[in-house]
């Protein structure tokens, strides 16, 4: 995985500062590893250790719920990186982790999806209300149950900090975990966790990620739109 | 009949430690299935730490691994490394020494040599192990015979060669005291010693009925076979 920042020029001006991140497919595939990875810049897009962290817990988490699918995927030889396995993973944290991903991307795609279908005040409003980011805020916060996060919670430690990879975890979910919910009736009724896996596979996620960078483009360009270009991460995928 | 027959499985590509470690965990608890599986896969796990230490890249470049060795949220529990490589470390030398005089005096046909002066018998080399080695100051040949040798029995042929093999050779050649079990089992052997290592060990296992003196039946031994897609 390289990260780089695409200077025009070498200039140090950060106007049009342009954060890449390169998802890069492995060839032979390592399970769940892309996945982990694109998933971990969605709940960590900032913070370098943290993401990597989180990546290596949830590529270890996925492999034992992979097990516990089809007892015979444990008993067969799979490429993995040995360091994913050697801390321990808290079983409080991670689901806690996850939980927070989840919540951050239902609130992207809640956030984005006015702009998105350009809906505004006259339209058929989806939550209720003018789809302003404190109404969304506060539906989220009403709908979050027991995370008992305010409105402002909601914009200041969700949203905010997701915006850098909000058209990603919209691309996710529109791509993978939307299907699931039309797909199975059970699905609302699953915890977050479990509605995160199984993680995409990785042509699902050659799809999140070019749907993910038309996002973007198309926030981008909106009339009047919040979005700069230097706020936003490009992703792209490499040695698919 | 065996005991039990075990095949140990060699893939192509290899999966880095799998067979090693499968192997070395019917050495320390070769009769507690889920003991021995506990082992296997910590020891798995901690031989990928442990080469990681000695080179940093190892852990961040991708191996074959067998996932059912990895399903484990927790760490890697070094404490229940210790024990089983010191179980293996009391037992590698032991099996050698009780079988060896025994296998030479059959493959040469002739009468066991001597054992620190005295007749090669169980007890009189049990003995001289707990002499040499000080096992534990406190054993008297029967406690030996009942906690250390005993248990041992349905691998000593594994053992044997193993020590033969393997740890005897490496002591020798890094001129490392034997305490070092880990240092010198790990990096584990490859997949093509470990086979060799099951050839000899069952080579000595169809002998060990007809060695009088140490009264072994097939039926208390365990067979080793190897099998998987490394084999062929």
């Amino acid at each position: 995985v390289s990260i780089f920042d695409n200077r025009p020029g070498g200039r140090q001006s950060t106007a049009y500062a342009m954060r890449v991140c390169e998802i890069r497919f492995s060839n032979p595939e390592i399970p769940f590893e892309a996945a982990s990875l694109l998933l971990s810049y969605i709940a960590y897009p900032s913070d370098t250790d943290e993401r990597t962290e989180f990546s290596r817990a949830l590529c270890r988490w996925e492999h034992r719920a992979e097990a516990l699918r089809n007892p015979e995927w444990r008993s067969s030889p799979k490429l993995a990186r040995p360091v994913i396995f050697f801390k321990e993973i808290s079983a409080k944290t991670l689901p806690k982790q996850i939980d927070n991903l989840m919540l951050r991307i239902v609130t992207c795609v809640s956030m984005l999806l006015p702009q998105l279908h350009r809906v505004s005040e006259s339209d058929v409003l989806p939550f209720g209300n003018n789809p302003s980011v404190s109404n969304i805020a506060r539906n989220i916060s009403e709908l979050s149950g027991k995370s008992k996060k305010s409105g402002a919670d909601i914009i200041s430690d969700v949203w905010a900090p997701a915006k850098p990879v909000a058209h990603l975890a919209y691309a996710y979910w529109d791509c993978v975990l939307d299907e699931r919910l039309e797909n199975n009736p059970e699905f609302a009724a699953k915890s977050r966790s479990e509605m995160l896996t199984p993680l995409a596979d990785q042509k699902r996620l050659l799809r999140v990620i070019s749907y993910a960078e038309l996002i973007r483009q198309e926030l981008l360009a909106l009339p009047g739109s919040r979005f700069k270009e230097g706020d936003m991460i490009k992703f792209v995928a490499s040695g698919a | 009949m065996p005991l039990k027959v075990v095949q140990i499985r060699f893939e192509d590509p290899p999966v880095s430690f799998d067979a090693a470690s499968e192997i070395l965990s019917y050495i320390a608890y070769p009769i507690d299935e889920n003991q021995r599986a506990k082992f296997a896969a910590t020891l798995c796990r901690f031989s990928h730490l442990y080469q990681s230490r000695k080179d940093p890249r190892h852990g961040d470049m991708p191996h074959l691994i067998r996932p059912k060795h990895f399903e484990t949220l927790g760490g890697i529990e070094a404490g229940e490394v210790y024990r089983g490589m010191e179980l293996i470390r009391r037992r590698l030398p032991m099996a050698f020494s009780m079988l060896l005089p025994f296998l030479i005096a059959r493959a040469t046909g002739r009468n066991p040599k001597k054992v620190g002066g005295f007749e090669a018998t169980v007890d009189n080399i049990c003995q001289q192990i707990i002499e040499q080695n000080g096992v534990d100051a406190s054993n008297n040949i029967s406690n030996f015979k009942t906690r250390i040798w005993s248990p041992t029995r349905p691998v000593a042929h594994l053992a044997f060669a193993l020590h033969f093999e393997v740890y005897n050779k490496r002591v020798n050649d890094v001129n490392k005291n034997d305490e070092d079990v880990l240092e010198i089992l790990c990096p584990h052997p490859t997949d093509m010693l470990l086979m060799q290592v099951l050839g000899t060990a069952e080579a000595v296992r169809v002998w060990l009925p007809s060695l009088a003196r140490v009264r072994f039946k097939e039926e208390d031994t365990i067979m080793f076979v190897p099998s998987g897609s490394g084999t062929l």
